[in-house]
């Protein structure tokens, strides 16, 4: 709506995936090809598909906000997504590609022997890939909703045919060269702001990343609430409400601002805090999340082993040629996820 | 008249659990011998061991800090290089940490494999 180059640009992306998926289509022949892309990935390709699918807005989006509302501590999520990944080098990347499965519930009949864990890793296969697909679909749905105006059920509609397209006749070769492709555009787009940004705080003469006694306004600066809010305030501080031009002052204390609202404030003051996020010392603090010392271990442990249970992970693992290459793949990703975080971090800090 | 080409083969169905369950009996007739069987398993168990040696590594590095910050409050209000140092270790230092461990094993795994490989293709003397 408001930025023209937004729908080229989800048209575009749209485009090119389905014609590297049409470019995989003239390679899938037999039921190697199109299960495991007959086991010939490199593990750079590999890795990078494996990044592609395992970034995403949660990733983008979400640890971004995490941070800013509960506190460094948040990081963890980051630090123990890519943790994940050495778990699953260290113990399960190369026995799991030379079992010669696969799938998930392949490996399961063939190290335990039973045919009953084999239909209930199937089982747990689906559901997952349920948790996966259901917010998938809602998130194609609200981004086209949100761009173009189109009802909402037109981007889920449009992201099922592309994706069943692909992988019904590409296989899984045409998936690895989509999901490669997704990672570097991903990760170009979360590196390009922390350049502009990173430029523009060189360009101020850079100014302290993390001022203890908070962040102040540079320049007189006039903020929207789309939503409503309640603003904390700490010192008095000399505001116009628009649509009145006198200026008045906010005592400190909370006040509440109603959607639609406009209020400038001047160039010095102090950033007030939303109400239900930490003021700007007590995020940069650990240690502030609820739950204390348990939450935060609750979370390692989480995500460290949680990455080996994702099954669209480790079924790429069976797309390399033997285990030494599962290996190497699985520490490229590790590097992968960690440039991608480290400039996410960037970019957490900069916003 | 011309020659027909030969008549397209057949479509197969291909159940994929039947397909798993093949390649199990070619693959499982590797080790035989009760000395390769042995080998094998010491390959394994080095295996095992350095990936737990690493594991120990990186839960004391990483696992440790949460510790760290609340027993040693100075250490999480420090601010070398004008960044809080919380933000620093797990912003920034953690990333090349995991990926220097995942590093390290790959070479001691690959090495692990080439001694094995060397071992069972050494000429009996």
């Amino acid at each position: 709506m408001t930025n023209p180059y937004a729908l080229p640009a989800v048209l575009a992306v749209t485009a090119v995936t389905v014609v590297i998926g049409a470019y995989g289509l003239r390679l899938a022949r037999s039921t190697s090809d199109l299960l495991v892309a007959s086991r010939t990935v490199s593990p750079r390709w590999n890795a990078a598909a494996i990044g592609g699918e395992y970034l995403s807005a949660a990733s983008f989006l979400g640890v971004a906000g995490l941070v800013l509302k509960e506190g460094v501590d948040m990081l963890w999520y980051p630090v123990g997504f890519a943790a994940g990944y050495l778990a699953l080098l260290l113990f399960v990347a190369a026995p799991l590609r030379r079992s010669g499965a696969f799938t998930l519930p392949d490996f399961c009949e063939l190290r335990l022997g039973s045919t009953r864990m084999r239909k209930l890793s199937a089982v747990f296969v689906i559901f997952i890939g349920w948790l996966y697909l259901v917010p998938q679909f809602q998130g194609a749905g609200l981004t086209l909703q949100t761009v173009t105006g189109w009802p909402y059920y037109v981007g889920s509609l449009l992201v099922a045919a592309v994706v069943t397209g692909n992988v019904a006749l590409g296989g899984m070769r045409a998936i690895t060269f989509v999901q490669a492709f997704q990672y570097w555009l991903k990760l170009t787009a979360l590196a390009v702001p922390v350049i502009f940004l990173l430029l523009h705080w060189q360009a101020q003469g850079r100014p302290e990343i993390t001022p203890p006694e908070g962040d102040t306004f540079l320049t007189a600066t006039t903020v929207h609430f789309d939503s409503p809010a309640v603003l904390t305030v700490t010192t008095p501080t000399t505001v116009t409400v628009a649509p009145s031009a006198t200026p008045q002052v906010l005592e400190p204390g909370e006040h509440t601002f109603a959607a639609g609202s406009e209020v400038t404030f001047p160039a010095g003051a102090p950033v007030p805090h939303v109400s239900g996020t930490l003021d700007a010392p007590g995020w940069l603090r650990p240690g502030t999340v609820p739950g204390g010392l348990f939450a935060i271990y609750s979370l390692i442990f989480a995500t460290f082993l949680g990455t080996m249970g994702l099954p669209h992970v480790l079924v790429r693992f069976y797309t390399n040629p033997d285990g030494a290459a599962a290996r190497r793949t699985t520490l490229v990703v590790l590097g992968l996820v960690g440039l991608f975080y480290l400039s996410g971090a960037g970019l957490d800090r900069a916003a | 008249m011309t020659d027909l080409p030969p008549p397209a083969p057949g479509r197969v169905r291909i159940v994929l659990a039947e397909v798993a369950r093949r390649r199990r009996t070619s693959t499982e007739f590797a080790e035989q011998s009760p000395v390769g069987d042995a080998l094998l398993r010491g390959l394994v168990r080095t295996q095992l061991a350095h990936a737990l040696r690493f594991t120990a590594i990186v839960l004391v590095g990483l696992g440790g800090l949460p510790l760290l910050f609340a027993l040693v409050p100075s250490a999480a209000t420090a601010r070398p290089l004008g960044i809080s140092l919380p933000w620093l270790l797990l912003g920034v230092a953690s990333f090349p940490f995991l990926y220097g461990v995942g590093a390290l094993y790959v070479r001691l795994a690959e090495r692990t494999e080439q001694e094995f490989t060397d071992l069972i293709e050494r000429p009996e003397q």
